[in-house]
């Protein structure tokens, strides 16, 4: 059974990536039922994925989670294939005036910045049920994204005949993935981290774990934490 | 806050707004010297200002801040975010006010030297000299409000280092924490308010005499070596500087 549990909450850190909460109503039919969750990123973190049911209606048990990434190294080829179509996409085009041209323009865009944090991962949830029930599926995973942070900026208007001052501060929330997180209740943290991370995000050394086959692949982002200094929700 | 979070896009939340909140504008010096910079005959300081704001009810993570007055930027700073209900912006040089730090006299006790044999036996060397000088020190800071507006509350703290003690001054600080002195006083418009201080070192240096068969004539090269405590003031001599 394909499933897409919408994304209900996201906590995003100011050092890039977040915690994504999701969760749906589910029925269940009697016997073992194998759940495909849909629009699971490669950047989600397998080690500390987590899937709970709750309101449970009958005798239901959740036997294992499948999880999955894509392989870097073949992903990254395929992304370098389609940046070069998209250079020769715009390199030919010759009607820059039609109305598919924004269209046209979103698709080179989203080809040229792909990278392997914007492929799909798998999670197959697979749950037996004595007999037909529902219950709540709540999944949580960490996202190994630098590109969707947040940056602050404050505003203060101050009076210098009353020394009192009028204080606006807004936060700045950056989405440079493939994925979108509609309606979502979105909350900020701010961590001390064990160091700033560059440009090439959470994932550089991703591949070569992959490759040695006897890595089991480390948690980047939630290692890099140290402490949480400021929680906006 | 509920939001939506689009590929490739940005999106801009409020996180709080807040009025009357109670704020102040701290301007602040402060000043420490070591054997070197006391006996200099003038000193290059800035003072600083950072804004203070008190009573605000949400936390306020690391973060940039622009400061408007009569709805234009003042101050563009940063701050590293709020404990309880404070926050304050990092400390900036305040380019209204002038710093003047200058000598106005210092004598010289008499040196006292005294010779040990080195602490471990040592084949080049053969004796440590020590010499000690006492100097009394008197300087002038002179703080100009270069500005048409009259600055508040400035505040002066002195820090006592080992070698650079505290003797009195004028006027008297207002507060005495050891090893801090603070005064604090207000600058009308294009005036100066100047405080003196008067200052106590002992200056301790060493020199290693070496056996006169080194090839050498002790007193004609003595191998100046200074203490490793002295070494470490020298190290830091611009560091330590207020």
């Amino acid at each position: 059974m394909n499933i897409n549990p919408p994304c209900k909450k996201f906590i995003i850190f100011s050092g890039g990536g977040g915690v994504v909460f999701r969760a749906m109503e589910i029925e269940l039919p009697s016997g073992k039922t194998i759940l495909n969750v849909a629009d699971i990123p490669a950047s989600f973190d397998p080690n500390t994925t987590t899937v709970e049911l709750g309101n449970v209606n009958g005798d239901v048990n959740l036997i294992q989670i499948d999880v999955k990434r894509p392989d870097k190294r073949i992903s990254d080829m395929f992304i370098e294939r389609e940046k070069t179509a998209s250079d020769a996409i715009i390199q030919s085009a010759t009607d820059l005036k039609s109305s598919n041209r924004e269209d046209i323009i979103e698709i080179c865009e989203s080809a040229y910045y792909r990278r392997f944090e914007d492929m799909k991962g798998g999670m197959k949830i697979i749950i037996h049920a004595e007999k037909q029930s529902t219950c709540t599926l709540e999944i949580k995973y960490f996202i190994e994204d630098s590109r969707i942070k947040w940056k602050p900026t404050i505003q203060v208007e101050i009076n210098e005949q009353t020394k009192k001052a009028d204080i606006e501060a807004y936060i700045m929330v950056m989405n440079n993935s493939d994925f979108n997180f509609e309606n979502v209740d979105l909350q900020f943290a701010e961590f001390e981290l064990e160091r700033e991370i560059g440009y090439d995000g959470f994932l550089t050394e991703f591949a070569n774990e992959q490759a040695m086959q006897t890595e089991m692949p480390k948690a980047k982002l939630v290692r890099n934490l140290r402490k949480m200094k400021t929680f906006i929700k | 806050m509920k939001a939506s979070l689009y590929s490739r896009s940005n999106v801009r939340l409020k996180f709080l707004n807040q009025e009357s909140v109670s704020y102040k504008v701290l301007r602040k010096f402060s000043l420490k010297y070591n054997t070197h910079s006391a006996q200099q005959d003038a000193g290059n300081h800035s003072a600083t200002y950072e804004y203070i704001f008190t009573g605000v009810n949400e936390a306020i993570p690391q973060s940039d801040i622009i400061v408007f007055a009569n709805d234009l930027p003042v101050t563009y700073a940063k701050t590293t975010g709020s404990k309880g209900n404070k926050f304050s912006t990092k400390s900036a040089v305040d380019l209204d006010i002038e710093v003047k730090d200058m000598l106005v006299s210092l004598e010289k006790g008499k040196e006292k030297i005294t010779r040990h044999p080195p602490e471990f036996p040592d084949s080049r060397i053969k004796e440590i000299e020590t010499r000690e000088q006492d100097f009394e020190i008197k300087r002038k800071i002179t703080f100009k409000n270069t500005s048409t507006e009259k600055v508040e509350s400035f505040e002066f703290v002195f820090t006592e280092t080992k070698d650079i003690r505290f003797k009195s001054s004028t006027p008297k600080p207002g507060e005495k924490d050891l090893p801090e002195y603070k005064w604090i006083f207000d600058i009308e418009p294009e005036k100066s308010v100047n405080i003196e201080i008067e200052l106590s070192a002992k200056i301790i240096k060493t020199f290693e005499i070496e056996k006169p068969n080194s090839g050498k004539q002790e007193d004609e090269f003595p191998h100046f070596q200074q203490s490793v405590e002295q070494a470490y003031f020298q190290e830091n001599e611009n560091q330590s500087m207020g």
